[in-house]
């Protein structure tokens, strides 16, 4: 029979209050099996796993039930203690009878009655469970980061200095992402591109980072420690090994009148050429679409004007693998564009712009050299009116969340267009100022008190054209509501950050999850908020939420730690809560039909085919394998069996059919039966 | 979010939220149906939409005291905004949080009139005015015809030359006929006010004598 033993913490009052601990104590002596049973007040305190070492060591333990809170709390504590002791950790036992127990009931003999029974049905499965080892995977100490914005570019940096390859895979043109087309940074001032391109140039140069722009993630394969990731590098139409960044074949094209992607549209741009002048790499692009020669064969100018021959209108997309150890996921965000919002001159008015918009009037690389003009006629706007909160909490259009950014940003706007121009009006509507932050509340009041912005709390319930201005409704709250029709010459519009078109695609071929507006989910908002649940998968900056610049790079830091701190193991330990397939000895070799089943339904691709072979090496059969490295205990795949030739390791068959057991043998009458 | 469940019974905003599906506390005051409302005119409205929306989260809040509940339900109940609200559904349409601030209205005129807060202000009294000489048109035709509601209205409120220069305009635009509808059957139209009769006493028990007169 095994020894087992029952150990019942009081968790100060948090038990004890609601369920008699001795009690419990003493009708565990009575269960079959179990050798010793004691209460104390804090079993994860020192004294208290003293206690449980002892107890093993003197009484013989074979394994131990720890009556206590969840799993989730103390089952590493608890297990260290079992294993000082010399019991392999997984002969320890946790049952819960605090969150599922005390802190639910109010009656007293009921709890005990249910803490009994819990205890009982965890000694039942406990006499069934078996000694396990973690499972060792071997690790590719390589890292692939995704996304090559400041959070990308930071944690690449981070990972290299610390002396590991990186992959760094952009899908456009150029590193850089949004902070390159930002004007000035709150809340310092400070030019972001002043800032922005050295780091860019150090992750484009790095020894250890191999930049692949104008590429995208097309597969991903493996698991932690050994993922297989196939890139696409979309054809360029230019060598990159030939051209040097000259611009010769730029100037040349006829198409000198396309909308400026970079410059949100208010710019022009050629069908040849790189995304702004301090792109990384600098390496021009053909847009295709756009192109003459592809559309009718007609021109090749570029190809004619460039001096080393690097123009390939030939060239095709190419696909690559890389090996790597670990992913940083840093795609970023996307801002809603302006005709989202048909109550704001239908969505469709050239003088009511996006925030972006106006970060490219305010740059001095952008359209307008810096002036701040208004895109109808390039007038300089007598009035500004800033309209926060557009598209954000806005739970009647489906998006509740407060995009974080744009309370500081509008502020910035708003001193920027008036120091730019003096005897310029800025008001912001605003329905409250969110600025916290080190230095930010003061930020936005200088913009009040010093730059005179005035801001209303309201917000806009519609803006219309009239007479060559735009009209503005709104209410000052702080009045009653008196309504006021306010005359602007250009409404810019603080749009919310939303997730990039296809973060729910890219989520699904990483496999990791993402919430209800498509934001990157982390295992744990608090206490593990830059890991995902997929292990070996990392989150920087605003693909996990709205962020600013500080906010992404302090996140990027910690992706790129994490990543480091799971490289610095010589292989990786895993827990050994897996499922394995069934395995005996010839004849038999397996209870494994081959039908696949769990195959279909293996949410993690963990099911792989194994081939049995006689000594000759004639193929017996085919049967299903558990990847311990991909495996996340889930048992999806055990409930799919038909043969029952799966179990999960911990939580097996007889586990479990040994703790319902002992829970329908129980003779206590029903909860309530009064 | 949906809080229409969980508000204190006895208060108006619990009819509220019956009646329009959604809580006075799902308002976060940004003003916007102040903003668009056509009838938000200084020396009109007493209370802006936003502030009456304001006065039903303090009735929640402080439900539990009879005599902050009854002066906060005077104030909502009295006001001539809900008198003035034209029903244009402008605030309903665009507010973010999904409040049906016109819906409000709606149950504040007739909780002003149930509970006798009805203000009878000048305002208060056209616009009841008008509600009830189009209730009896419609009930004694079947639908509409404005230029005897007009010519009902006026002779009401003794009120004779407001907005007479708007008569022609309209005539122009074929908004107002000379000749009333051929005659419709108006039992459908009963049943209709019966049905939501019974509704009422349904929520409230038979009506009590109502206060307010045109
Ligand atoms: C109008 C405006 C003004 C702002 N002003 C300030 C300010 O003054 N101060 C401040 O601190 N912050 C400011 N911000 C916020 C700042 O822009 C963000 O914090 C920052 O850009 C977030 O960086 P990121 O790298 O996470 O995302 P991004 O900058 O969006 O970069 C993401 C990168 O990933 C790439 N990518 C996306 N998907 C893929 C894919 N599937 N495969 C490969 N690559 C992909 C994108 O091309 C992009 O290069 C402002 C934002 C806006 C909109
Ligand atoms: S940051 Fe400010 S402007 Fe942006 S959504 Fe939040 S509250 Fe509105
Ligand atoms: S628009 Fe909606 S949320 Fe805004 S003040 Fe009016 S009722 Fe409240």
């Amino acid at each position: 029979m095994a020894r087992i033993g029952v150990f019942v913490c009081h968790c100060g009052e948090n038990i004890a209050r609601t369920v008699d601990c001795a009690g419990v104590a003493a009708a565990s002596l009575e269960m079959p099996g179990v050798a010793t049973a004691v209460d104390y007040r804090y079993l994860c305190s020192d004294p208290g796993q003293a206690l449980i070492r002892e107890a093993i060591v003197k009484v013989g333990l074979a394994g131990v039930v720890i009556a206590s809170c969840s799993p989730r709390m103390h089952e590493k504590t608890f297990r260290r203690a079992a294993e000082a002791a010399g019991l392999n950790p997984y002969l320890c036992e946790i049952a819960n009878l605090r969150e599922q127990c005390s802190w639910v009931h109010t009656d007293r003999d009921q709890a005990t009655r249910k803490a009994i029974e819990i205890v009982r049905a965890h000694v039942a499965r406990a006499r069934y469970n078996a000694p396990l080892v973690p499972v060792r995977v071997p690790l590719t100490r390589r890292a692939l980061v995704v996304g090559g914005g400041i959070a990308g570019i930071q944690a690449a940096l981070d990972i290299a200095e610390g002396g590991v390859e990186v992959v760094l895979v952009e899908r456009s043109p150029s590193l850089g992402g949004h902070m390159a087309q930002l004007s000035e940074t709150f809340p310092t001032l400070d030019c972001s591109q002043c800032i922005l391109t050295p780091r860019m140039v150090e992750a484009g140069t790095h020894g250890r980072i191999r930049l692949e722009a104008y590429s995208e993630v097309e597969k991903v394969e493996g698991y932690v420690g050994n993922f297989q990731v196939s890139i696409r590098r979309k054809a360029r139409y230019v060598d990159p090994n030939r051209c040097t960044g000259c611009g010769a074949c730029w100037q040349q094209c006829p198409m000198k009148k396309l909308k400026s992607v970079f410059d949100e549209g208010l710019g022009k741009r050629t069908a040849i050429g790189v995304p702004f002048p301090q792109a990384v790499p600098n390496k021009p692009v053909i847009d295709r679409e756009n192109c003459i020669q592809f559309k009718t064969k007609k021109c090749g100018r570029c190809q004619k004007a460039c001096p080393v021959g690097a123009i390939d209108f030939d060239q095709q997309d190419d696909l690559v693998t890389e090996q790597v150890g670990a992913i940083v996921a840093a795609t970023g965000f996307q801002v809603l564009g302006k005709e989202a919002f048909p109550l704001y001159a239908d969505g469709d008015h050239p003088d009511v712009i996006t925030g972006l918009q106006f970060e490219r009037l305010a740059s001095a690389s952008g359209p307008t050299g810096g002036e701040i003009r208004r895109p109808s006629d390039g007038e300089i706007p007598r009035t500004v009116v800033f309209i926060q909160c557009a598209g954000s909490r806005e739970p009647a259009l489906g998006r509740g969340y407060c995009s974080k950014i744009c309370c500081m940003y509008t502020a910035k706007h708003a001193m920027l267009y008036k120091h730019k121009y003096h005897p310029g009006r800025p008001i912001v509507l605003c329905m409250d100022v969110r600025t916290g932050g080190k230095g930010y509340d003061e930020f936005w009041r200088r913009a009040t008190e010093q730059d005179g912005v005035l801001y209303i709390r309201s917000r806009s319930a519609r803006v219309y054209p009239s007479g060559g201005r735009l009209v503005v409704q709104a209410a000052d709250t702080l009045l009653g509501g008196e309504r006021m029709e306010l005359e602007a010459d250009l409404v810019v519009l603080a749009t919310a950050m939303v997730p990039q078109p296809d973060a729910r695609a890219l989520a699904r071929k990483l496999g990791i999850g993402y919430d209800s507006d498509g934001w990157y989910s982390e295992v744990h908002p608090k206490l593990r908020p830059v890991e995902c649940a997929s292990a070996g998968i990392f989150l920087a900056g605003a693909c996990q939420g709205p962020k600013d610049i500080p906010e992404t790079v302090a996140q990027a830091s910690a992706a790129a730690s994490k990543v480091l701190g799971l490289f610095a193991a010589r292989e990786l330990l895993r827990e050994p809560l897996v499922s394995r397939v069934h395995r005996a000895p010839p004849p038999v070799h397996s209870i494994c039909g081959g039908c696949f089943a769990c195959e279909q339904v293996c949410p993690y691709r963990a099911i792989e085919r194994e081939e049995i072979r006689d000594r000759k090496g004639n193929l017996i059969k085919v049967v299903a394998r558990v990847n311990a490295g991909l495996c996340q205990g889930c048992g999806t795949c055990v409930a799919a069996c038909r043969a029952k030739a799966i179990d999960l390791e911990g939580f097996t068959d007889e586990q479990i059919v040994a703790a319902l057991g002992a829970l329908a043998e129980s003779n206590v009458e029903p909860a309530g039966a009064r | 979010m949906d809080h229409s469940g969980s508000l204190p019974t006895g208060t108006v905003s619990s009819l509220v939220a019956r009646a329009t599906g959604t809580s006075p506390l799902a308002c976060y005051q940004c003003g916007r149906c102040a903003a668009g409302c056509p009838q938000n005119v200084a020396g009109e409205m007493d209370l802006s939409p936003t502030q009456i929306l304001r006065l039903l989260q303090l009735e929640i809040a402080f439900a539990t005291d009879p005599s902050q509940a009854a002066s906060l339900q005077r104030r909502a109940l009295g006001a001539d905004t809900p008198w003035l609200c034209a029903g244009c559904q402008a605030c309903s349409s665009r507010c973010p949080q999904g409040v049906d601030v016109a819906g409000v209205m709606d149950v504040l005129r007739q909780e002003s009139l149930r509970r006798g807060l009805y203000s009878g202000s000048p305002q208060a009294r056209s616009a009841m005015a008008l509600h009830k000489t189009f209730m009896e048109g419609v009930l004694r035709r079947g639908r509409i015809h404005e230029l005897t509601l007009v010519a009902l209205y006026k002779l009401r409120t003794m009120n004779l030359f407001e907005d007479a220069l708007l008569g022609p305009a309209m005539f122009l635009k074929g908004k107002l006929h000379l000749l009333p509808p051929a005659g419709h059957d108006t039992t459908a139209v009963r049943r209709a006010v019966e049905s939501l009769k019974r509704r009422r006493e349904e929520w409230h028990g038979p009506a009590a004598g109502e206060k307010g007169s045109g």
